[in-house]
């Protein structure tokens, strides 16, 4: 006979349930305030160079892990746009609106995680995640190539000229793009293997999930 | 004289729109002039909520924030004047956030259910904005647990080995997630969060005229802030 929990009441194989909402939720605080504390590190005790080009890839390296154990634990469709639409939330609280491009990566990433126990494989997670976060490091690209004038307006009233040109340095050459979002798919393969090496170190034994 | 001041009490979806106004204001706010008029206009919203410390403390960091990019202006640390105008401009964000923070969860929950917004979308919102202070919380005693064991003792001591520190840092703040969703679900699921019924709540919910009048004295101050400065 199938055993009943207080928190399996109500909830099919599936739906999401509360449980899996507010694992979710919490695991995308922790992550959100990495991804917080790393980008005003990198900032400040970094060059431009890296901060720009590793910023995103160091994000996604030190949030793998996290991201790796809240997939395994929810394990249902929609972890990774769940994901996208916290994070796009948050940012649009900090008055980020550019971040709203991530909510069309997190779709694409969804999209490729259609398939039986997809969020349990550490590699088709990787394949997700890196999804999303070359999404996230492109998302201060993309309004620079759509809405470059007002983005100019807004960053002219922080940003030095000199500092304004080697944001769009980066921000606008092909190649550098290209880097960018190469060392975010390098850091995010790397941040999700070892997130499995964790989970199956730790959490598994300590039978978690 | 025993002077008792009426605090106005506003929906926590008039709070949101406002949210969302001032979002729409920081972003399309250029010069600094507008900013501090930003900063004001937040204050002002606080003040009137009754939140004087608040509107307090957030006037003064913004103070400081704005001194710091004014010192640093013509230095070389030009990287340190980016983040200070970044925070300074989300602290009247910040001031609005607070005022739905202090908003009850029951009232929360009630109003954007009246919305019609789905059930897991109102949870996440009530979460995202309750939980931020509880996990900086669970991460300062995570640290300070370590502290006391002697492991990684000094800031210099993770620079050695970064790699055992992250995880010594990472394992009991996953572990510390799982049972704290496993806690807070169960607790949820006791109260009566799965139920079909229309929620009700203790406190009175729904849109009054004082709703109206803030979301029409706010837009009327905003657009004022962005057309005459």
């Amino acid at each position: 006979m199938q055993e009943l929990s207080v928190q399996n009441i109500g909830t099919q194989q599936n739906r999401w349930g509360i449980k899996d909402v507010v694992t979710c939720v919490i695991f995308n605080i922790v992550i959100m305030i990495i991804m917080t504390t790393v980008s005003m590190g990198a900032s400040m005790l970094f060059t431009p160079a890296v901060a720009y080009l590793a910023g995103p890839g160091i994000m996604a390296l030190l949030c793998g892990p996290l991201y790796i154990v809240m997939a395994g634990k929810i394990s249902r469709r929609g972890v990774l746009f769940a994901c996208a639409t916290i994070s796009v939330l948050f940012f649009l609280a900090m008055g980020l609106i550019n971040m709203l491009f991530l909510l069309g990566f997190g779709i694409i990433g969804e999209l490729a995680m259609i398939g039986k126990d997809s969020y349990l494989n550490w590699k088709r997670n990787a394949v997700g995640y890196s999804i999303f976060f070359a999404g996230f490091a492109l998302c201060a690209v993309l309004p620079l190539i759509f809405f470059k004038q007002k983005m100019i307006e807004i960053y002219s009233a922080s940003y030095t000229q000199e500092a304004m040109n080697t944001m769009f340095y980066y921000y606008e050459t092909p190649s550098m793009i290209a880097v960018m979002v190469l060392v975010t798919l390098a850091g995010s393969v790397l941040g999700c293997l070892i997130g499995d090496k964790f989970l199956n170190r730790h959490i598994k034994k300590a039978k978690l999930i | 004289m025993n002077l008792r001041i009426k605090k106005v009490r506003l929906d926590p979806r008039t709070h949101l729109l406002i949210l969302l106004l001032m979002s729409i204001l920081a972003l399309i706010a250029a010069s600094h002039a507008q900013s501090i008029a930003i900063m004001l206009l937040g204050m002002l919203y606080l003040v009137v909520l009754g939140l004087f410390k608040k509107a307090f403390q957030y006037g003064l960091l913004f103070v400081c924030f704005k001194a710091a990019v004014i010192a640093l202006g013509g230095t070389a640390l030009g990287t340190f004047v980016i983040i200070f105008y970044t925070f300074s401009t989300m602290i009247p964000l910040m001031m609005i956030a607070s005022a739905l923070m202090a908003s009850s969860p029951s009232v929360m929950m009630c109003a954007f259910e009246r919305m019609r917004l789905p059930k897991n979308l109102i949870i996440t919102i009530c979460i995202l904005i309750r939980f931020f202070p509880v996990i900086v919380q669970e991460m300062v005693s995570i640290r300070n647990g370590m502290r006391a064991r002697g492991i990684f003792q000094h800031w210099y001591s993770v620079l050695r080995q970064p790699a055992l520190a992250y995880e010594c840092f990472l394992m009991p703040l996953v572990v510390r997630c799982l049972k704290l969703s496993s806690e807070l679900a169960a607790s949820a699921v006791l109260r009566g969060i799965e139920c079909t019924v229309t929620r009700s709540s203790a406190y009175p919910v729904g849109f009054r005229t004082v709703d109206g009048l803030a979301i029409l004295m706010f837009f009327i101050l905003a657009t004022g802030i962005y057309v005459v400065m």
